[in-house]
């Protein structure tokens, strides 16, 4: 009787373990599901945008590397252009009570129009459970999701990891070549990069 | 009150850090450049030590920054004739955070770079521009950067600069060394690299302490200390690598760390490694 339940909790721990280790984001496989709230309180799920592309970027709004992007405009004009032709773009704040970036909902609207940020939701995930799901180590950290559901890219917003705004200039932008490669039916060129920028602020 | 009072402070402990004044952030690294010597013969190279002095509790990082970060540069601009090293890091701190690793250096770090200068040249000096450029975090992270400039007399003579301490040749000398009798190979094998590494003269030597870290970021998974194992007499690492990582390494560069002399030069506690994967 002892040698069965204790199998039985061994085959419950494996498939707890396996569980786990099929949520993480993985590169050509399923992109996890999740639900968030956004900074409105409205529910959000990736599954609500199968069949299109989806972009996450992971967030802090006091973080250089993001202001770098935000400052020169460059991630906003990116979420206009492809929000515009049908693309997703989620923006997601894993910093937790606390830590830098964890603002209140007035204060991330707030901020979100100041800065003329025009993705699809400013979703937050204090926890960090959907930021460690996806691996974001670093802000920002860019993921897209194909149309069928896979994670097509993960890494850095372009090929210049400085603060520097200047380098946006002559930089390589990932989220571009792929959006643009994917949105004319063709495979993405580039589907991992080195991501740069502050560590996300997790608990 | 109570909780008038500290809804008031709190947006200050919460983001105080954020509101640092130009100078607190200007204070939080102090950069000092001292090269060995103050003139340079043809046909000779020159060190230069890039000393850092961090504020408590903020670190700026290794040639691999780990999961997050910049690693910290130097970048000069050479005259034709004039070559440099690789800047040459000390072993690094591991910064933990969150489940995730940087490499680091907090409190002091002094980095050094070599010049060198062709056999024939006609300069009578050099003038030597140097940028130098660092991420400096804690809770957050600033970046900085500083240019300066060094001037090299040519000559004949080599005249040692007062301002190079006895100590700067010891941090030298500990840096990670390089020891040829040492036999390194690596396999690399779909999500995994195989290091294996021994050293006949030093056969008495239990290596199953050391730790491997590669010069390459966001290419390994540092979550956990790889074992040490001892395999048909060499010792074997396993290190996995990160499935999202962004290219394919071709040679493995990093250094393994252990205890000062184990490998050999009693200054230095760490062995670099450069080394192209078996085929």
């Amino acid at each position: 009787m002892k040698t069965i339940l204790l199998l039985t909790l061994l085959l419950i721990s494996v498939n707890i373990i396996n569980a786990s280790e099929s949520l993480k984001a993985e590169i050509d496989k399923t992109a996890p599901n999740f639900t968030l709230k956004d900074s409105y309180g409205k529910t959000h799920n990736l599954s609500d945008f199968k069949g299109k592309y989806v972009v996450l970027e992971w967030i802090n709004y006091g973080c250089p590397f993001v202001k770098k992007h935000y400052d020169s405009k460059n991630m906003q004009s990116l979420q206009k252009e492809y929000t515009a032709k049908g693309v997703i773009w989620l923006s997601i704040c894993s910093s937790a009570e606390g830590k830098e970036g964890n603002y209140s909902n007035n204060e991330i609207n707030k901020r979100s129009k100041d800065y003329g940020l025009v993705s699809t939701a400013y979703l937050i995930d204090e926890s960090g459970i959907v930021g460690k799901m996806y691996g974001a180590k670093s802000t920002p950290h860019m993921f897209i999701v194909d149309p069928t559901g896979n994670l097509a890219y993960a890494g850095g917003i372009d090929d210049k990891t400085t603060p520097d705004q200047e380098d946006i200039k002559i930089a390589k932008n990932f989220i571009k070549v792929n959006l643009d490669a994917g949105l004319a039916g063709k495979p993405f060129p580039v589907k991992t990069s080195k991501p740069y920028g502050c560590s996300v602020k997790y608990k | 009150m109570i909780k008038i009072i500290l809804l008031l402070i709190l947006p200050f402990i919460l983001f105080g850090e954020e509101k640092l004044t130009n100078e607190e952030k200007s204070n939080l690294v102090k950069v000092e450049v001292i090269p060995q010597n103050q003139y340079i013969k043809n046909n000779d190279s020159v060190l230069i030590a890039f000393k850092f002095v961090m504020q408590k509790h903020w670190h700026i990082y290794w040639i691999n920054s780990g999961d997050s970060g910049l690693p910290t540069e130097v970048k000069l601009t050479l005259k034709a004739g004039i070559s440099e090293s690789e800047l040459m890091y000390p072993v690094p701190e591991k910064i933990p955070f969150s489940g995730y690793t940087n490499f680091g250096f907090q409190n002091e770090v002094v980095l050094f770079k070599k010049i060198y200068i062709a056999k024939e040249t006609d300069y009578k000096f050099i003038v030597l521009p140097i940028k130098i450029s660092w991420l400096v975090c804690k809770e957050i992270c600033i970046p900085q950067d500083t240019t300066i400039s060094l001037k090299f007399v040519v000559t004949n003579e080599k005249v040692h600069n007062v301002n190079w301490s006895k100590n700067l040749d010891s941090l030298y000398n500990s840096l990670p060394q390089q020891n040829n009798s040492f036999t390194v190979n690596a396999q690399k094998n779909k999500d995994e690299v195989t290091v294996r590494f021994k050293n006949e003269k030093l056969h008495e030597i239990d290596f199953t302490n050391v730790e491997f870290l590669p010069f390459a970021s966001s290419i390994y998974d540092y979550k956990e200390k790889p074992k040490v194992i001892l395999d048909k007499g060499f010792y074997s690492i396993k290190l996995i690598m990160d499935k999202n990582r962004y290219e394919e390494p071709e040679k493995l560069r990093g250094i393994l760390i252990g205890r000062k002399g184990q490998f050999g030069d009693i200054n230095s506690n760490s062995l670099e490694i450069n080394c192209d994967f078996e085929k």
